[in-house]
């Protein structure tokens, strides 16, 4: 179909095989993130596509993007940053760490740089309440920022290079947790 | 039958029914949004808790999911079940705009009537923080969506799922940004698509052709049966004669589907929904024409009737009954078709007569409610016995083949617009037939060529009963009189039976309903009372089986 590329077809033919036949329409979440992966967004052809692949109706479809606040239906940079509000996050720094990446990136929370390179979006939650502030890019974590070590992280984007995410278990030791 | 105690009255319910539902058993009124009993139940609207004591414990439950059973206590006046209530209306109404002075719904409007009931609340929000949403929003061609009005409760949105299988409809967003809403692409325009300002429960949902017209206070209602297919769907005629200078000539002011369980249910299509506006036509037929009037005094019906039956008797004496020929119609009333078959074939022996042509129009078919046949009783016709029965008697085409081939003399048509089944040439040479007698509505090229011309009152203008396809006798109600010289039709052939030796006594619908049972063996057992509320089958036709009435192909 239109604008949909080939491994996209492919990959949501493999999700739809893991729902029994009459439940089909159960792979419209998986679907729909698969899509917003490969694209970047969820464009109203893909939105058409979905509905048709899934057989459900195009209303039902925006129900769900709707729902989900993970779900984009304009385009995003090409590295969109998550970063966390909440109480614990803000408690160690976050809202002051916010107002340094936006002015940092040039934009605010919710807009996309000119260059498309980032977007940044203020999120609920990231579950990392004990090594805040957090954020994610694309699917990486990283956890305990400050502002270098935000500045590290653009430095790396800018190159093209992804940098490792932090993964929380040896951090614990950190925070004065006990250890095992 | 479980037994359960509501309200401290003891009362045996039947299993797998709701508390909602039995309490209603029971005479209990439960205030509800989102419950609706031909829908499935999504218990979002919180307005139906109750408290339930079961095995000494209590506990705050909705009724519309939790299932009646044995032993059960409840009560719907505990206090904390009327301050849930309220609480729960308070949120409710948190955003609503309260814009009743120009709400459509208002005087019909849920939120109203609990308000007036449960809730009684100082609101604590002012109208400036009040959460905005989307106004005026065209659905399709009869619908129209404030979704600031709305309370979510989804009943719209769960009928085009699982009654239409359409899904126009959908919830988007979550928690405070939730808004019902439809995509731009999409179009709320199936055939049941009228339901959903019946099922919304405040005036989120209106109808186009009911917006603005008249407030509901002004309306009155009587039960009726729709007249545009043959599936008789149970409907209220809604009307408002007080004030005419409101709506000049609207008289029926909208049809509401009323619930019969063997018929519609809750629902009907928007063919007969709109369908009333035949009724209040501007081209309603309202005079009584005769062609040897020439402008002499106006004529009247006794004038029109005594040339008819001067013309029956001469081409009965010069050429035979076989000379006089009857095209009625089979969206006459049984009564109508009654002593129409009393008069032309049981005293004046007229043997060629029917009511159906090949070429009527006919609509579109669903396994839902809409039927092909748009002829509400052509069941009752052939019940009565309005069928061409043995060969040599002419069925309604050979009847128009037969008069334009100078074999009929006379001939009695009732609402059949011939226009459109003969080419030109042909349709004007049936006015030089010795008598052409046409009873009609509206106004017709018949009317053009008949020799005599008399109104027949439309179906909101007279009792009547009709036998829907399945063989199910229900009654419509008389809601105003009939426009100008409009009379029932069974009484212009009561009429013509005075001019030519038939004396009818019956002189009412009622009447004529109470003969007929005694005289048809069809309708033999059946009384005008039996009818109402929701009809009966003719002697000896089994009841059909219930069925559900959706679409064969639901949404998930």
């Amino acid at each position: 179909m239109n604008g949909i590329p080939q491994g996209l077809e492919q990959k949501a033919n493999e999700i739809i095989l893991r729902y029994p036949p009459e439940h089909r329409n159960a792979a419209l979440v998986p679907v729909l993130f698969e899509a917003q992966k490969s694209l970047g967004y969820l464009s109203p052809e893909v939105e058409a596509w979905a509905a048709s692949t899934l057989g459900v109706t195009p209303v039902r479809v925006r129900e769900v993007i709707s729902f989900y606040s993970m779900m984009r239906r304009e385009p995003a940079g090409k590295y969109h940053i998550m970063f966390c509000h909440n109480v614990a996050c803000s408690m160690r720094g976050a809202e002051s760490l916010q107002r340094y990446l936006e002015s940092k990136l040039g934009i605010a929370a919710g807009e996309v740089t000119q260059d498309g390179l980032f977007s940044l979006a203020a999120v609920e939650c990231l579950g990392a309440c004990g090594w805040g502030p957090a954020m994610l890019v694309g699917e990486e974590q990283y956890f305990q920022l400050t502002q270098e070590k935000i500045d590290k992280i653009l430095d790396e984007l800018r190159q093209g290079r992804m940098p490792a995410g932090d993964s929380p278990t040896p951090l614990i030791g950190n925070v004065g947790l006990p250890t095992e | 039958m479980s037994r359960i105690e509501i309200d401290g009255k003891s009362v045996d319910v039947p299993p797998n029914i709701n508390l909602i539902e039995a309490a209603r058993a029971a005479g209990i009124e439960i205030p509800h949004y989102c419950y609706h009993p031909g829908l499935s139940v999504a218990g979002s609207c919180r307005m139906c808790q109750l408290e339930v004591e079961q095995n000494g414990r209590k506990a705050l439950v909705i009724g519309c999911a939790t299932t009646a059973a044995e032993g059960m206590k409840i009560s719907t006046t505990a206090e904390r079940v009327l301050k849930q209530r309220q609480m729960v209306l308070e949120f409710l109404l948190q955003n609503h705009p309260l814009d009743c002075p120009i709400c459509d719904d208002a005087g019909e409007c849920e939120l109203q009537n609990y308000y007036m009931k449960y809730g009684l609340h100082d609101s604590r929000v002012e109208l400036a923080e009040k959460y905005r949403k989307h106004k005026v929003i065209d659905l399709g061609p009869t619908v129209v969506l404030d979704s600031e009005r709305c309370v979510l409760c989804s009943r719209c949105v769960r009928f085009l799922q699982e009654i239409t299988g359409t899904g126009e409809l959908g919830i988007f967003g979550q928690g405070m940004d939730s808004e019902l809403l439809t995509i731009p692409s999409v179009r709320l325009d199936n055939p049941y698509s009228g339901c959903v300002v019946d099922l919304c429960p405040v005036g989120a949902l209106t109808d186009k052709d009911f917006r603005f017209k008249r407030r509901v206070w002004y309306l009155k209602k009587v039960p009726s049966v729709c007249q545009a297919c043959s599936r008789g769907c149970n409907i209220e005629i809604y009307y408002d004669i007080r004030h005419p200078y409101k709506g000049p000539g609207r008289r029926i002011q909208r049809l509401k589907p009323r619930y019969n369980h063997f018929v519609n249910e809750w629902w009907i299509c928007d063919r007969g929904r709109y369908s009333y506006h035949a009724v209040d036509a501007p081209d309603r037929l309202t005079t009584v024409q005769t062609r040897s009037s020439n402008g002499d005094s106006a004529p009247n019906i006794k004038r029109v009737l005594q040339e008819a039956a001067r013309a029956i008797k001469n081409a009965k004496e010069k050429h035979g009954t076989k000379s006089i020929a009857v095209l009625g119609s089979a969206n006459s009333s049984n009564e109508d078709l009654y002593v129409l078959h009393r008069l032309f074939t049981q005293h004046l022996g007229v043997h060629h007569f029917d009511v159906s042509l090949k070429s009527e129009p006919s609509g579109e078919e669903d396994e839902i409610l809409r039927k092909a046949d748009l002829a509400p009783n052509r069941r009752g016709a052939l019940e009565i016995g309005l069928r061409p029965a043995a060969s040599g008697k002419f069925s309604g085409d050979n009847i128009i083949r037969a008069a334009l081939a100078h074999e009929i003399y006379v001939l009695i048509v009732v609402r059949h617009d011939l226009s459109l089944v003969l080419r030109p040439e042909d349709f004007n040479r049936l006015g030089n037939l010795d008598h052409l007698l046409y009873l009609g509505e509206h106004e017709s090229p018949m009317v053009g060529i008949a020799h005599g011309v008399i109104p027949i009152a439309a179906w909101a203008e007279r009792d009547g009963s009709y036998t829907n396809f399945q063989g199910r006798v229900q009654r419509t109600t008389q809601a105003f009189p009939p426009l100008g010289q409009a009379r029932p039709e069974w009484e212009v052939w009561r009429l013509l039976g005075a001019e030519v030796g038939l004396t009818i006594k019956a002189k009412t619908a009622e009447e004529v309903f109470a003969e007929l049972t005694k005289n048809v063996a069809a309708f033999r057992g059946l009384t005008w009372e039996s009818l109402i509320p929701s009809g009966r089958m003719l002697a000896g036709v089994p009841e059909p089986p219930y069925r559900k009435v959706r679409t064969a192909r639901p949404l998930e």
